[in-house]
């Protein structure tokens, strides 16, 4: 209707007011019905975006040496874990902040009954922090004695890594972060030794305050 | 016999009697003034200096007698006795030269002095013999001594002293009494005659006063009425003074100011024949009562030959105050001129009078060419009254014509109203417009709140996509298929995402169509405006119009009425014509009579010039 109205501003004639109702009567028709869409169209949406999506198929030369892995982003890097650690992923709903914790516990929150407690690994990592926004993601990890979740700013997807494509950590790198560092990608994906961290005393707190 | 003596000699006398008066007072007051003096000096000389003396002795007995009892008291003291005899000899002394001079003065008997005298000198061997005593310091025996012996001589010398004394006081008495009595006479005897001398002054300068003010009066009341001008006083003395003479000389000078008054009287009368004699070269009054008569006499003379008609007459006048002469002068003058303007307005006048004899001939013709210029002028009128009626008729057309034309304007205004209505109805359709198009607005913003639950859920299903993919791969091997799964529906999510971010772009577009077309009505309804604003315009210059069209018509109107009234002007001008072809024929008539007033005019300034020559000018 608006357009039809500019449209005729433009006309040097008369307006042509008949065919104005005729189209937004098709218009309107369009909307409540919703467009039927033909066989042949629905099929060539469908394929394209099948031809979009589709991914080159790797062959698993060897088994051996690929790891499914689990990619995610954390302040603007990209980070992957290793999927056998990884219960599940969960959307950061609700946690409660404990006292009396070191900084890199954020606190805990509740898992289907289960409480778990959240560690920011860009304070573990000492790396800067981006703060919470809505897309914040919860990857609970796990080694069957050790279990707590992993802040990340977003779950990008899963990714299949050549064990022998891994780089050493670069020098640049130093304390801390190169310590639990697996090893990077050539696509600067760093992946976490999940296992070490896990195991590592200095996630273990155990403070008495009274 | 006082009014016969000059008033110097009657002052003379009066005060050389007065003078006399007080030289006789004066010398009596000086005999008595010198009387007193004497009686002054007889006082100095007896009881005061006798009184003086005898006091002065009795003082000294008294001390002579102490300083004795003092030799009694104290003789054994060496010192106090040879002090003591030193102030008697003192005193005794004193006693004796004092008991001299009163006896020298004394008035009474002299053997009273003689005999304090003696007693004084019997005292004195008295004292020796206390003395001696004394001195031999038998103090007893000397005591007793002074006690026998001098007591009772000391007491009678006092008593002989007093009795003097006593005398002295009554003399002096006496001589008080006689200088207060003849003090007393003296007084009396100057006062009755200053008192006399005082009266005699008074009645002396009455006597004087009123033999010279009478006269004198008398001479002031002349002289009043003298100088009221009242000639027929009567003035005369026999007294010898100074004021009889007055009065007589006033007299004579009446007498001939009577004389003038006479001559004056007689001058005011005309009659010009009267002599005056002036008394003396010095007489004023008479040397110019001659001279007035002499000036009025050639002021006659002249006025004589004025009324002959000799116009040449000079008068010169007395002075320049004379103005009588000077008005004679003028008078002559005047007529002088008078006469020789007339003999110029004669002479004007007959060259005039043959002036106005030609001129009245050209009259008559040009009132000859008055009639045939009236004729032509008649038969113009009746053209112009001609046109008049055309010009009538086509200022009526001019007036329907007008008459339509306003019917035509208001069918224009009517419309252009109507054009105004049909304005507003557009305006109210924008508005209507304008409303439906901000409610499509806040439909489609209920699309956008349903647009983002849809991302949310596709949000979600992607999360559940990853867990799935988990889920899978801790199957391991079994678990693969599941994992393709897991992948589609994540897929799925990402292009339900993708999808709702394509929505929120086209409901954007719409959004800013939506403003564009809100602001197009807002501009529509102005320009919708405006052109009500100007059909209001061009409907109030369809009624100027109107107004000015009947405004014309009104005059068209205005101008066939007047074109009539000038139809009917233009018969009365034909009428006004033909009477002013009659008044000239009788223009020529009139012509004919002042021509033969003209002459007539001619005959009388030929008269005028005989009368003017009869006066001599020159």
């Amino acid at each position: 209707m608006k357009r039809d109205k500019r449209e005729g501003s433009r006309e040097p004639g008369g307006i042509d007011w008949p065919q104005r109702l005729r189209r937004q009567q098709e218009a309107s028709a369009a909307c409540s019905e919703g467009r039927a869409l033909n066989p042949e169209e629905t099929r060539a949406i469908l394929k394209e975006r099948a031809r979009l999506l589709a991914a080159p198929v790797e062959v698993a030369a060897d088994a051996g040496t690929r790891l499914d892995c689990l990619e995610f982003l954390l302040s603007g890097e990209s980070y992957a874990v290793e999927m056998s650690y990884i219960t599940q992923t969960l959307p950061l709903a609700d946690f409660t902040p404990l006292f009396c914790t070191p900084g890199f516990v954020l606190g805990i929150t509740n898992l289907r009954g289960r409480i778990i407690s959240i560690v920011d690994l860009r304070r573990f990592f000492e790396l800067p922090e981006v703060g919470l926004s809505d897309l914040n993601r919860v990857i609970v990890v796990s080694n069957g004695t050790m279990e707590f979740g992993i802040l990340a700013d977003s779950v990008t997807g899963m990714v299949s890594l050549h064990l022998g494509e891994l780089l050493p950590p670069p020098g640049a790198l130093a304390g801390l972060r190169e310590e639990f560092l697996a090893g990077v990608t050539a696509g600067r994906l760093a992946l976490l030794d999940i296992g070490k961290i896990l195991s590592d005393p200095r996630i273990v707190v155990h403070e008495e305050v009274m | 016999m006082l009014n016969n003596l000059k008033i110097r000699s009657r002052l003379i006398a009066g005060f050389g009697v007065i003078v006399l008066f007080l030289v006789f007072i004066g010398a009596i007051s000086l005999r008595n003034l010198s009387a007193q003096g004497e009686l002054l000096t007889d006082f100095y000389d007896h009881p005061f200096t006798v009184t003086y003396a005898i006091s002065n002795v009795q003082e000294h007995i008294l001390r002579m007698h102490r300083s004795m009892k003092d030799v009694v008291l104290y003789g054994n003291e060496g010192r106090e006795l040879e002090a003591a005899l030193r102030d008697i000899d003192t005193s005794e002394q004193i006693v004796y030269r004092d008991l001299a001079l009163a006896r020298d003065h004394f008035l009474g008997e002299k053997s009273k002095m003689d005999r304090i005298r003696e007693l004084m000198d019997q005292w004195k061997p008295v004292r020796a013999r206390t003395v001696e005593l004394v001195r031999q310091g038998k103090m007893t025996e000397a005591a007793v001594h002074h006690r026998d012996f001098a007591r009772q001589l000391v007491a009678k010398i006092d008593a002989e002293v007093q009795e003097v004394q006593k005398f002295s006081t009554a003399k002096a008495q006496s001589f008080v009494t006689q200088s207060q009595t003849s003090a007393r006479s003296t007084y009396a005897v100057t006062a009755v005659l200053v008192a006399l001398a005082a009266l005699f002054a008074a009645a002396t300068a009455l006597a004087i006063t009123a033999s010279i003010v009478g006269p004198l009066r008398k001479a002031v009341d002349a002289a009043d009425r003298l100088a009221l001008g009242d000639v027929k006083v009567e003035i005369g003395s026999e007294c010898q003074d100074e004021i009889g003479q007055l009065l007589r000389a006033m007299g004579t000078m009446v007498a001939s100011l009577r004389h003038l008054g006479d001559s004056a009287s007689r001058i005011a009368l005309g009659d010009l024949q009267v002599v005056v004699t002036p008394n003396s070269e010095r007489d004023v009054f008479g040397v110019a009562m001659q001279s007035m008569v002499a000036s009025l006499k050639r002021l006659a003379t002249s006025a004589d030959r004025i009324a002959a008609g000799d116009l040449t007459v000079e008068v010169l006048p007395a002075s320049d105050k004379d103005q009588l002469g000077l008005s004679f002068q003028s008078m002559a003058k005047n007529l002088r001129d008078l006469n020789l303007e007339i003999r110029e307005v004669v002479g004007v006048l007959a060259s005039s009078a043959g002036e106005i004899m030609t001129t009245v001939s050209e009259l008559a013709s040009s009132s000859a060419e008055t009639a045939s210029s009236v004729s032509e002028t008649n038969a113009t009128v009746q053209e112009v009254r001609q046109t008049t009626d055309l010009t009538s008729q086509k200022s009526r057309q001019v007036y329907d014509n007008s008459h339509k034309s306003v019917q035509i304007a208001k069918n224009g205004r009517q419309s252009v109203e109507e054009a105004i209505v049909g304005m507003r109805g557009i305006d109210e359709r924008m508005g209507f417009i304008a409303e439906r198009i901000v409610n499509l607005s806040e439909q489609s913003q209920a699309i956008g709140d349903v647009i983002a639950t849809v991302n949310d859920l596709a949000e979600q299903s992607n999360l559940l996509a990853v867990n799935a993919a988990i889920e899978a791969a801790k199957a391991g091997e079994h678990g693969k298929g599941f994992a393709v799964v897991a992948q589609e529906v994540k897929n799925l999510a990402t292009q339900s995402k993708q999808a709702t971010a394509q929505v929120r772009g086209i409901l954007g577009v719409i959004q800013k169509a939506t403003t564009a077309a809100v602001l197009a009505t807002e501009q529509g309804s102005k320009a919708v405006e405006a052109g009500v604003k100007q059909s209001g315009a061009a409907g109030e210059a369809i009624s100027l119009l109107a107004a000015s069209i009947e405004d014309s018509s009104n005059a068209t109107l205005q101008i066939a009425t007047s074109t009539q009234e000038q139809a009917i002007g233009m018969d009365q001008i034909a009428i006004a014509i033909q009477s002013i072809n009659q008044a000239s024929g009788q223009n020529l008539e009139g012509s004919r009579q002042i021509e033969a007033a003209a002459r007539s005019l001619y005959e009388l300034n030929q008269k005028l010039q005989l009368l003017v020559s009869r006066y001599r000018v020159a």
